[in-house]
């Protein structure tokens, strides 16, 4: 009885191996998407940069090197350490409104709702929906138009005039 | 208007922590292409989110003070007159920063030889109601009476912004401690009107030709100042129960000296109360620090469950963490 059981039970457990094996997939391994995917370049140099460096880029808020948020803008911080007060408050290089389009792309990362964001929020005041900001509330309203141009470039409707 | 100044001592102690602008036309300049404010006095008033000096020019130990004069000292007592003229003058106290060069007044800088760094001063100054909106019409001061801008003034200590909202220094002379102005009130029935005023005790940069200016190594000072307009009601001081810049701080400091004073408790008891009274709501944007995650009690719940699941797992035991119950009666 034993002996005829053996070569049953060996069996019994190949097949079901073979039917576990057979569930097995493919997991396809795909990167995430990068969060400047989708988002017009030129039109945040034209619109969304110069409101960023204007309310956004002093030493003492986002013009840190470390902030999450880092803004290149002209006198304050650069990307590479100017060598006199010439340097310091030239215009923008190129690599420098690249760089700071990429940080201000990242906070639409994960993100459904386009202006949802701590980008647009944080810097909105408290009563219109805003979040807490160190800076204090930079945006009155979602009616003021430094908001809405912001707004717009993550919702990919802004438009350069 | 008078020629004498009568000084009103509107004390405006304790800097907070801009950049460098040295001239006044920066202020007006495209951020972006040409180092320039974009039309922002960071003077600290509620336009500006109350951004003062201090957003640049970082690491300030604060030992200067700010001082608004008036040529009519009840403007700060009485309150303002409508449709009159005043002349005021902001007054730096204390500097230090680039003193020793401050004697030299406009010979320094890229004219001289060896090179002395200037001793750059500045600040910026406006006037808002209630609603935070500039009010009443501001004017250079230039000789002995108040002028309109215009380009025969370009000799002035001071400058308007482009729109005529706010007053900065000029930039034209340097070693400058004091800056005189004109101001206007608005007619009758405007209200309390705030006097926001920051400056900046500049070093000259960092002493060379390189770098003729910067925002490290100076000093930053700012403040508001409420003004009641005549027969109308006092102004309540923004900010909340603070002893260094509003009155019900005073009355605490008052009741609690009185008290160590007599030990008259009831005395003590009805200044405090009042001194409640000066007590506002702070709004959200004001708790940034407390909204912060370490803060918070317990700022991760999920990561205290899996710690007190490991600690019970490997002590075999659980509770003594939160509210009562369970354990090794411990708790």
């Amino acid at each position: 009885m034993s002996r005829s059981r053996e070569p049953r039970r060996a069996a019994l457990a190949r097949c079901g191996l073979l039917a576990i094996l057979s569930a097995c997939a493919v997991v396809e391994s795909t990167s995430a998407p990068a969060p400047s995917t989708g988002l017009a370049e030129n039109v945040f140099r034209c619109s969304v940069e110069p409101v960023l460096v204007r309310q956004c880029s002093y030493t003492a808020c986002h013009g840190i090197a470390g902030s999450p948020l880092r803004i290149y803008s002209p006198g304050k911080l650069r990307a590479v350490t100017p060598v006199n007060i010439d340097a310091a408050i030239a215009p923008l290089t190129d690599a420098e409104h690249h760089a700071n389009f990429l940080s201000a792309s990242g906070f639409r990362f994960g993100v459904e709702d386009p202006v949802d964001n701590l980008l647009v929020r944080k810097p909105l005041a408290p009563t219109a929906g805003g979040y807490a900001h160190e800076g204090g509330a930079i945006f009155g309203s979602t009616g003021d138009t430094q908001w809405i141009a912001i707004a717009a470039w993550l919702a990919g409707t802004g438009k350069c005039p | 208007m008078r020629t004498a100044l009568v000084l009103i001592g509107v004390l405006l102690v304790g800097a907070r922590p801009a950049h460098a602008f040295p001239t006044g036309e920066q202020f007006d300049l495209v951020p972006i292409e040409e180092d320039g404010a974009g039309g922002i006095a960071f003077d600290g008033a509620p336009r500006w989110a109350g951004h003062t000096c201090s957003v640049c020019h970082t690491g300030t130990p604060g030992r200067i003070d700010l001082r608004i004069e008036a040529d009519h000292p009840e403007l700060f007592t009485d309150g303002w007159k409508p449709n009159q003229q005043y002349h005021l003058r902001v007054v730096l106290e204390n500097t230090w920063a680039n003193e020793s060069n401050r004697a030299a007044r406009d010979h320094c800088g890229f004219s001289t030889m060896p090179y002395r760094p200037c001793d750059q001063n500045g600040f910026a100054l406006e006037l808002a109601d209630a609603a935070g909106r500039p009010t009443g019409a501001l004017a250079l001061y230039v000789g002995t009476a108040c002028v309109a801008p215009t380009a025969m003034t370009t000799d002035a200590d001071v400058r308007l912004l482009a729109d005529h909202s706010a007053v900065t220094h000029s930039g034209v002379h340097m070693g400058q401690t004091a800056w005189d102005l004109c101001w206007t009130a608005p007619a009758a029935g405007g209200g309390a009107i705030t006097a926001y005023v920051a400056a900046v005790d500049g070093n000259g940069g960092d002493g060379t030709l390189a770098f003729p200016t910067d925002s490290i190594g100076d000093d930053v000072a700012s403040g508001a100042v409420p003004i009641p307009e005549l027969g109308g009601e006092r102004v309540a001081q923004s900010g909340g129960c603070s002893a260094t810049s509003d009155a019900g701080g005073l009355v605490v400091v008052l009741g609690v000296l009185a008290w160590l004073a007599t030990r008259r408790r009831r005395l003590a008891w009805l200044l405090a109360i009042a001194a409640a009274g000066g007590c506002v709501r702070v709004h959200a944007n004001q708790r940034a620090t407390l909204s912060k995650r370490s803060m918070q009690f317990a700022p991760d719940p999920t990561e205290d469950e899996l710690d007190l699941h490991m600690q019970e797992s490997r002590e075999g035991a659980a509770g003594g963490y939160g509210s009562s119950g369970g354990g090794c009666g411990c708790n």
